[in-house]
């Protein structure tokens, strides 16, 4: 069942003036509940004023959202309802942290939604705890943790609010390699419960083709793609038209190919690869 | 006398330092980095990367051992303004380090403060921005450009002081790949065309493949300082401290547990490929 | 919105007013505003809104920017108009409903300060579309320098070039952290004023947070590329008046005499300020 449903949205930046510039053109697509989904496409394409859109920080021209079957902009109380359905997690989010303790500043959220005290507390820790936010910096302040716990810290002042939907804008950016496999499992288990979904925005096309169950392409403000991992990988000539990396695997596979080797191209995660080196070599030695 | 950054017995320690955890501080390093080099310098965030930069140009100064760059100590203070014209640093937020209000004003702003003849720093000024490819910018406001373009600036305002030392700062960590890509390639053609020695550090585990000398930093101290190939054919080493390998070496070691053993020393796609290659006609 | 700010932009171009002496343009803006405070009538309004005209073509600015700059002020300016339409009781009266009354030496007063404030405006917004503000500060420096005062005046100049350097940055940056607070159920725009007060301290804590992060950050950054304040620092940019920056002053100088002739033997019959 879909949870995010958007219909023909359009925006435009200065809308009117010399200098309008239509940042989304007329984009719909739809979210299933339980899932990963990714959204890719170089600087500039729109991503991050697709993602604005999903909590209503924007408003578009033309075209309409629904988060949880309910249209975003229908009245003021549907808004504040999305703000906390819909937790968007903007790029290096370390930079939002204000409050005096850690958990205070996770328990944020929480507050705002009109959770009394105790109630924001239990959130932040439960949500801390699930970030892996050391209990021992529970009660430091936020401006004394190291980059790495500050992302923690500040995704956890998201995921306290318990979102429905999760957004995060380049999460991984700046990451060490452990970090950022810490985090994608964390989402990966995020979702696990089959209620809640995420969307990632990322330029990481490794990281995205493993923990992405679906992925949207956006080039000069259009939706161009919008399928599983496995599509979205087979076409790399268009990825490469659209500015995009493409996962290191499936590039290996295309040079073998292009080596004149028979073999499937359409892999992007070393497991598949894996199984489709031993299974080429298997039938080659049956033949 | 040899042109090279040599660290000795080196300590340094951060005064503000609650968080033990992690705290970038460095502990009795010793390491030589020559002129001309391509090194690429790995670790998990808060091993002590950026301070091992800060410290190389005298920025930081150690508390205990010695650091000399090509045979000028930075400890004394004399030499500081020497030391920094040798060892340029670029950050990794592009934006905290471009201070003019124009891509050529901001290049000029090093040779200025080198108080050199203004014929002088217009030729500067001129080569650095062609090296980093970046003459049609010339007069733009920094906050017009991209991340990318940005971060090429930066660049050139260090080549205008003629370095024979860059570190790079994460300074790919905020780019989206287009950017990253050119960043990396302008670092190899520093390397070779200029013979700028190049010490990288980064998070993008296929990058380190580039490069000629990889050193692994762990909490302060070195564990590896190694070639790629070696780096990379000790993946439990890799993973304890912190880092991962590049998808295809994950691909290389899969294969080998399954049997298929295309050898350990590959980094690459290309050699991959070779090496695969090699492996059918074997079996036949 | 904040983006749409020109005041302090500047515009590239190639035309004879770009490549003017920067201590030209910063000297001959502020002698022009001047001007303007002497101008007694039209007449002399319109000799120097003839010179600015000439000074805008030769900039070639397009006259989208132009009108771009007005717009900020239109506000101002109607104000300013409506006070002095209604407020002046002097003069004939050309119309009046119960208590309000409009005069002949009124609608001349309105007029005259708008357009002296339109033109206040136009001097301003050119000096700095056709000057980058490094030059700004370059022609500050230069004319303000001397043996005593160099290091003073140039580290304010500094302060000055950082700065403008940073406006937008930092603009971006409050934009950003509003939002991402927003996200979390911030609302800044409900509840009493104390109420909205204390909501901005999510956003100003992390931005001056970033802010003094950024500071540190560019301190680093200068002194590896070895700043050491002004001593011994040379210039990139040098200018030197030239046979175009005499003419501007000629220009100047005729304008003057215009508008003191015509304030003089010029009348607006028995209209005064």
């Amino acid at each position: 069942m879909s949870v995010v449903r958007v219909e023909n949205l359009t925006y435009k930046y200065n809308a009117g003036t010399l200098n309008e510039v239509t940042a989304l053109n007329n984009i719909s697509f739809e979210v299933d509940k339980g899932q990963i989904v990714g959204i890719i496409g170089k600087t500039g394409s729109g991503k991050s004023t697709l993602v604005k859109h999903l909590n209503g920080l924007l408003k578009s021209d033309s075209g309409k959202i629904f988060v949880c079957e309910e249209n975003i902009w229908e009245n003021k109380k549907a808004l504040n309802r999305v703000r906390f359905n819909v937790g968007l997690c903007f790029q290096y989010p370390e930079y939002q942290l204000f409050a005096e303790t850690v958990l205070e500043d996770i328990a944020f959220g929480p507050m705002n939604m009109g959770k009394n005290k105790e109630e924001a507390q239990q959130l932040a820790k439960e949500s801390a705890k699930l970030l892996n936010v050391d209990e021992k910096l529970w009660l430091k302040s936020p401006f004394e943790l190291s980059g790495g716990q500050k992302r923690r810290v500040s995704i956890a002042g998201i995921i306290a609010m318990k979102p429905k939907v999760f957004v995060l804008d380049e999460p991984f950016s700046s990451l060490d390699p452990e970090s950022v496999e810490e985090l994608s499992n964390i989402l990966k288990e995020y979702v696990s419960n089959g209620e809640n979904t995420v969307i990632v925005v990322s330029h990481d096309m490794t990281q995205m083709a493993k923990i992405c169950d679906k992925i949207l392409v956006l080039n000069k403000g259009e939706k161009v793609l919008d399928d599983v991992p496995e599509k979205i990988f087979e076409d790399v000539n268009l990825l490469k038209k659209y500015g995009l990396d493409i996962p290191d695997i499936t590039e290996l596979f295309l040079k073998l190919s292009q080596k004149g080797i028979d073999i499937n191209t359409k892999v992007y995660t070393v497991q598949r690869a894996k199984d489709i080196i031993l299974d080429f070599i298997k039938r080659g030695a049956n033949a | 006398m040899e042109e090279k950054i040599v660290f000795n017995h080196v300590n340094f320690d951060y005064e503000i330092s609650e968080n033990n955890e992690v705290n970038n501080a460095i502990f009795d390093l010793n390491i030589e980095i020559k002129k001309g080099e391509f090194v690429c310098l790995i670790g998990r965030n808060g091993s002590g990367k950026s301070t091992f930069a800060k410290l190389s140009n005298a920025i930081l100064i150690p508390d205990s051992g010695k650091i000399t760059v090509d045979g000028l100590d930075t400890s004394d203070i004399d030499n500081k303004f020497e030391i920094r014209k040798k060892v340029g640093l670029i950050f990794q937020n592009p934006d905290n380090q471009i201070v003019a209000t124009a891509v050529d004003e901001d290049v000029a702003f090093g040779p200025e403060n080198l108080g050199l003849p203004r014929e002088e720093i217009v030729k500067r000024v001129n080569f650095a921005l062609d090296s980093v490819d970046m003459t049609e910018y010339k007069n733009y406001e920094p906050h017009k450009l991209s991340g990318g373009q940005k971060q090429r600036v930066a660049i050139a305002g260090v080549i205008a002081m003629k370095p024979d030392y860059i570190f790079f700062d994460e300074s790919t960590a905020m780019l989206d790949p287009i950017g990253r890509q050119q960043i990396l390639e302008l670092a190899k053609k520093l390397n070779e065309e200029l013979k700028i020695g190049i010490i990288f550090i980064t998070h993008h585990m296929r990058d380190v493949a580039l490069f000629d000398r990889v050193i692994v930093l762990n909490e302060g101290k070195i564990a590896v300082d190694d070639n790629p190939k070696k780096i990379f054919s000790n993946p439990e080493k890799l993973k304890m401290l912190g880092l991962s390998l590049p998808e295809v070496s994950k691909l290389v070691w899969q294969l080998k547990s399954e049997g298929i053993d295309l050898g350990t020393d590959i980094t690459n796609i290309d050699e991959f490929v070779d090496a695969f290659y090699l492996y059918l006609k074997k079996i036949g | 919105m904040l983006r749409d700010m020109t005041i302090g932009q500047y515009l590239p171009g190639d035309s004879v007013i770009h490549n003017l002496d920067s201590r030209t343009k910063f000297l001959s803006s502020i002698l022009f505003i001047t001007l303007l405070f002497f101008c007694k009538n039209f007449y002399s309004l319109g000799i120097c809104f003839a010179a600015l005209l000439i000074y805008i073509l030769l900039s070639k600015i397009s006259i989208k920017y132009i009108y771009r700059a007005f717009k900020p002020v239109i506000m101002i300016v109607a104000i300013t108009a409506i006070i002095n339409l209604f407020f002046t009781n002097t003069g004939k009266v050309l119309f009046s409903w119960h208590f309000i009354k409009i005069t002949d030496q009124g609608l001349f007063t309105a007029l005259f300060y708008s357009i002296r404030i339109i033109l206040i405006v136009l001097a301003s917004v050119m000096l700095t579309y056709t000057t980058t503000p490094t030059m700004i500060t370059y022609a500050i420096e230069r004319l303000f320098s001397t043996k005593y005062t160099y290091k003073g005046v140039h580290t304010f100049a500094m302060m000055m070039t950082i700065a403008l350097r940073f406006i937008p940055i930092l603009t971006d940056e409050f934009i950003k952290i509003t939002d991402a607070q927003k996200s979390r159920g911030a609302s800044f725009d409900t509840g009493s004023l104390t109420k909205r007060i204390k909501a901005l301290i999510p956003v100003l804590i992390p931005l001056f947070f970033t802010s003094f992060k950024r500071a540190t950050d560019l301190a680093f950054a200068m002194e590896c590329r070895c700043y050491k304040g002004a001593e011994g620092r040379t210039r990139y940019k040098i200018t030197h008046f030239s046979k175009k920056d005499l003419f501007v002053f000629v220009g100047f100088v005729f304008t003057a005499i215009l508008v003191f002739v015509s304030n003089k033997f010029l009348s607006s019959g028995s209209l005064s300020l």
